[in-house]
């Protein structure tokens, strides 16, 4: 777990991180989201140490971060940016293996250890491991940059708008693997993104900053239900509501009848947007959910929409 | 220092269109100015001069007039190496003109030996056939056919011939002993043991000046990358350094070590005095400090600050990081600073003989005195063929390196 | 070429200053020689007497004026030759013969040019001349290709002729990068001309070899100290 308790970062005369206090629970998705300048960045950096604090203080399980050197901190502390930063003099490989190298493993340990993290960031380890940054694509790159930032496998990961320079087809594909790498590996991830439609898709939790202060912080469907601040409609806009039913899938929500007459067809695992996205092509009000080859029930656009609003 | 990771899409590989068919007549252009150069320094202007002694003026050739067919003949191979140079490329044709353009030079300069031969067995010991302004622009001919041969010659193979080959066969033609009687052989002939000390001395401010500017200006441009106060300390002084004209700094560091000398034993100890070698050196060590730490600065400050920032991120200490991350990065452009140095050392220490410091200028001041161009050219050639060789030499080591071509020249 | 750019250029205070020290230095010798036994308290003899500083800093103008002005005329003409459609073959193969020039001490061409034109300004004008030539053609060719295509391209898609682009939009923007080659080139003359009195060119070098060859350094200093602030002056005012 790490808590912040009432951190302040100033530059000059710009207050870049007000008095922020939060808490972010083990093993989630943490995002850090709002405006170009809010403070994200320095509020992330805060935590490995990156950024020193003028006020507050920072802990993690407990223990403050000042209690221990920033090179140690910072050893156990994944990290990985934007413009990715991998050594360009260095192979794939190399990379890779910083911070175990600089945590002393042996070399048969970590040799498996980039095998391993090159397989799962889904790029073949033999073609791989020998090249240099200059030879990769932008969203190899990005893969290799994670995987570097998760070599030791440190509990807590630090990311700051890592797909944010991909295009938007590669930016999904590695949004949707990080995804699901993230709910295979629990890590405590912290996120900056300025990105809604990334933020709603990947957070487990969104803390929407503006001006160096959380304005809220919760879930997306909490923040969707529950606005506490005209800054957070409009921030997130009229298409709020798609975007959260883009996180949820039709095996989320209780099936109703099998629809009799005209109606599409969709999958279990089909997401909610998608559904009505399929609704509105083929001009029907409703649905008919198959599990694998077998019917299994019908949803109308009404029940859908209901059914978001009471329970999600 | 590209930062292509950031960029979706790779660099394009392909050659810009039209620049092929441009470097080709590049190619063309040159190849046939130099034999139109090398053509015409054989039928006009003085190739050799007869002496009978160093003193008097004597008599001035053409080649045709000095070695009659033999003329003729490199006439006719300047003229091939222009045909060669005008036929599609194939990748014999670049090696092939080269060593007609350099066959060319060394078949007058072996009538040349020839001649200079029975000139001192006619004249005497003191006898001296020396090259004129035509034999120097023929190896200007020559190096113009050779660099546009070597552009058109794909691989590293062909090209490394093309460089080689003239070296080789020159050293072959010397150790015949065919140029021993040309005048600047004798001359080197007759200083040989003078030459070898001046030589060491020479190399010595070279080597010297700048193995102190690496030890001295790597930390002084990591020092100047780091901080905007020591920048503006460091790189403003020695700009200053490099505005002093050389002589005059010469003349002011004289009486400064000369005071320090007296001043400290310690400094004595060194064999740093008003005199000898150590004014020479500082004012050589300062020139040379500029490039390595200028070089350095520029090199550290043009690395992707992601990188850096990363490096920090996983927990690098900054030792760790200059080491494991900025220096290598830096490498290519920091040998690029060095190279400058060292070339400029080697042509600079000429100064030395200004102050009795010796290296090779003394023998060139020899030769002023003794109004023997042929003496000149022994203390003053072979401070152009170091520089050239130092120059060549890190530059390869610097493409191995990484470096671009003209990083920072 | 040179990414570092240094900082503080054009200080007319400064200038004004050293021309001060100069001129004070060369007119007024009581004070020099007041200066001199000073500072080197043991030397009897302490100027140059055979001539006056003017004639020699007299000299050592002349010839980087008159060296400079034919290099910067010649270097221009070839560097914009070279960038030319004509020229471009050339490019590259006199870049490489500007840096080989680099290895070729100064004073060498001086010596080297004594045979045939004798002693006297004539051998040191021509190794001045070849020896800034090509760091003139250097910098005009750096200048000009340092000028963005975009606005070469724009001022053609405006339908200026070549010489028009080359007058109203390379040349301008060309500028700051010939001026610095023109700097460069005007300090390191002002070093070449004190090698100058080896073949009897005259120019500062004379007081100062002198003090040299008789182991004296105020009549170095002498000489040496007005050559500083020459060079400290062109560097600073242009
Ligand atoms: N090193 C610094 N020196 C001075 N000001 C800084 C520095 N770093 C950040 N700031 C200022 O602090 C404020 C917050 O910056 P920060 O980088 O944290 O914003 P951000 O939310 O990450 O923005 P973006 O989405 O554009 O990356 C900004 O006003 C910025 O100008
Ligand atoms: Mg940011």
């Amino acid at each position: 777990m790490i808590e912040l308790r009432n951190v302040t970062k100033r530059y000059d005369t710009t207050v870049a991180v007000d008095d922020v206090t939060l808490t972010v629970p083990d093993g989630e998705l943490t995002i850090l989201l709002g405006p170009s300048g809010c403070g994200k960045t320095t509020l992330l950096r805060t935590i490995n140490r990156m950024v020193e604090l003028d006020a507050g203080e920072v802990l993690i399980d407990g223990q403050s971060i000042r209690s221990t050197p920033p090179e140690v901190l910072r050893r156990h502390i994944g990290y990985a940016i934007q413009s990715v930063g991998l050594f360009p003099h260095m192979t794939v490989r190399r990379n890779i293996a910083t911070v175990p190298r600089l945590l002393g493993w042996d070399a048969v340990r970590i040799e498996a250890r980039v095998t391993e993290l090159l397989s799962l960031v889904g790029l073949d380890p033999a073609s791989y491991a020998d090249k240099r940054p200059a030879e990769l694509s932008g969203g190899e790159a990005q893969r290799i940059g994670v995987a570097r930032a998760l070599a030791a496998d440190p509990p807590v990961l630090l990311m700051d708008e890592p797909f944010g320079a991909l295009d938007p087809i590669n930016r999904e594909r590695l949004q949707r693997e990080f995804a699901s790498l993230h709910r295979r590996l629990g890590k405590t991830v912290v996120f900056v993104t300025h990105d809604i439609e990334e933020a709603v898709l990947l957070g487990d939790r969104i803390v929407l900053m503006r001006e160096g202060q959380i304005v809220q912080t919760g879930s997306p469907e909490e923040l969707w239900r529950g606005p506490e601040h005209q800054f957070v409609r409009d921030f997130f806009g009229d298409e709020f509501g798609l975007r959260i039913l883009s996180r949820h899938r039709i095996a989320d929500l209780e099936p109703g009848a099998t629809p009799q007459g005209a109606s599409a067809r969709v999958h279990l695992d089909t997401n909610l947007r998608d559904a009505l996205a399929i609704m509105v092509t083929e001009s029907v009000e409703r649905v008919t959910i198959l599990d694998g080859e077998r019917v299994v029930g019908g949803l109308s656009f009404c029940d859908i929409v209901t059914q978001v609003r009471g329970s999600l | 220092m590209a930062s292509s990771t950031t960029s979706g899409d790779r660099p394009a590989t392909g050659p810009i269109p039209g620049a092929a068919a441009r470097a080709r007549q590049s190619d063309v252009v040159i190849g046939l100015t130099g034999a139109g150069i090398g053509a015409l320094t054989t039928v006009m202007g003085p190739y050799l001069s007869f002496r009978p002694n160093r003193i008097v003026d004597g008599l001035s050739q053409t080649a045709l007039e000095a070695f009659g067919p033999l003329g003729w003949l490199a006439l006719a191979l300047w003229a091939l190496s222009g045909l060669v140079a005008l036929t599609r490329p194939r990748a014999w044709t670049g090696a092939a003109r080269a060593a007609l353009g350099s066959s060319a030079v060394l078949t007058l300069l072996a009538a040349a030996g020839a001649d200079a031969a029975s000139f001192a067995a006619a004249q005497g010991a003191a006898a001296r056939t020396s090259f004129g302004a035509s034999f120097y622009l023929a190896l200007l001919a020559a190096f113009l056919v050779s660099y546009s041969a070597s552009a058109e010659t794909p691989g590293r193979l062909g090209r490394a011939v093309i460089a080689l080959f003239p070296v080789i066969a020159l050293v072959a033609l010397a150790a015949t002993g065919a140029l021993a009687e040309l005048g600047i052989v004798r001359e080197w002939m007759l200083t040989r043991t003078t030459f070898v000390r001046e030589l060491r001395r020479h190399l010595f401010y070279a080597l010297g000046a700048t193995g102190g500017a690496i030890a001295l200006g790597i930390p002084m441009g990591v020092l100047s990358a780091r901080s905007r106060h020591a920048e503006t300390a460091i790189m403003g002084s020695l700009n200053l350094g490099q505005v002093f004209p050389a002589l005059a700094f010469v003349g002011i560091m004289m009486p400064i070590l000369g005071a320090l000398g007296d001043r400290f034993a310690t400094v004595r100890a060194l064999g740093i005095s008003g005199i000898g070698w150590a004014p020479v050196f500082v004012v050589l060590l300062v020139y040379a400090l500029f490039p390595v730490t200028r070089n350095t600065l520029v090199a550290i400050r043009q690395i992707d600050p992601a990188v850096l920032d990363t490096a920090r991120g996983m927990g690098m200490s900054r030792w760790r990081s200059l080491f494991e991350v900025e220096m290598p990065l830096a490498f290519p452009v920091v040998l690029a600073g060095v190279r400058i140095a060292l070339v400029q050392s080697t042509a600079g220490a000429i100064l030395a003989a200004f102050v009795g410091g010796g290296g090779l200028g003394t023998i060139m001041f020899f030769g002023l005195e003794q109004t023997s161009m042929d003496l000149v050219l022994v203390g003053v050639l072979p401070i152009v063929a170091l520089a050239l060789v130092f120059d060549a030499g890190l530059r390869v080591v610097e493409r191995m390196a990484g470096g671009s071509e003209e990083s920072y020249a | 070429m040179n990414a570092y750019v240094p900082g503080i250029r054009r200080n007319p205070l400064g200038v004004g200053l050293l021309t001060a020290v100069l001129a004070l230095w060369v007119l007024y010798t009581p004070g020099v020689e007041a200066v001199l036994r000073f500072v080197f308290p043991g030397e009897t003899r302490l100027i140059y007497d055979r001539s006056p500083l003017t004639r020699f800093i007299g000299e050592h103008l002349a010839l980087v004026a008159v060296g400079g002005v034919i290099a910067i005329v010649l270097g221009t003409i070839g560097g914009l030759i070279v960038v030319s459609p004509i020229g471009r073959p050339f490019r590259d193969v006199v870049l490489r013969l500007a840096n080989f020039g680099q290895s070729v001490p100064s004073v060498a061409i001086m010596a080297l040019a004594v045979p045939s034109l004798g002693y006297g300004s004539r051998p040191v004008l021509l190794a001045l001349v070849i020896y800034s030539i090509l760091p003139v053609m250097v910098n005009v060719v750096a200048g000009v290709e340092s000028v963005p295509r975009s606005v070469v391209e724009a001022g053609r898609g405006m339908g200026m002729t070549r010489a028009e682009r080359l007058i109203q939009l390379e040349m301008p923007l060309a500028m700051p990068v010939i001026m610095t080659g023109i700097r460069t080139m005007l300090v390191i003359l002002v070093s070449a001309a004190t090698l100058g009195a080896v073949v009897g060119a005259g120019g500062l070098g004379v007081p100062i070899m002198s003090g040299i060859g008789s182991f004296n350094n105020a009549v170095v200093a002498y000489g040496a100290v007005p050559a500083i602030l020459l060079a400290l002056i062109i560097d600073q005012a242009l």
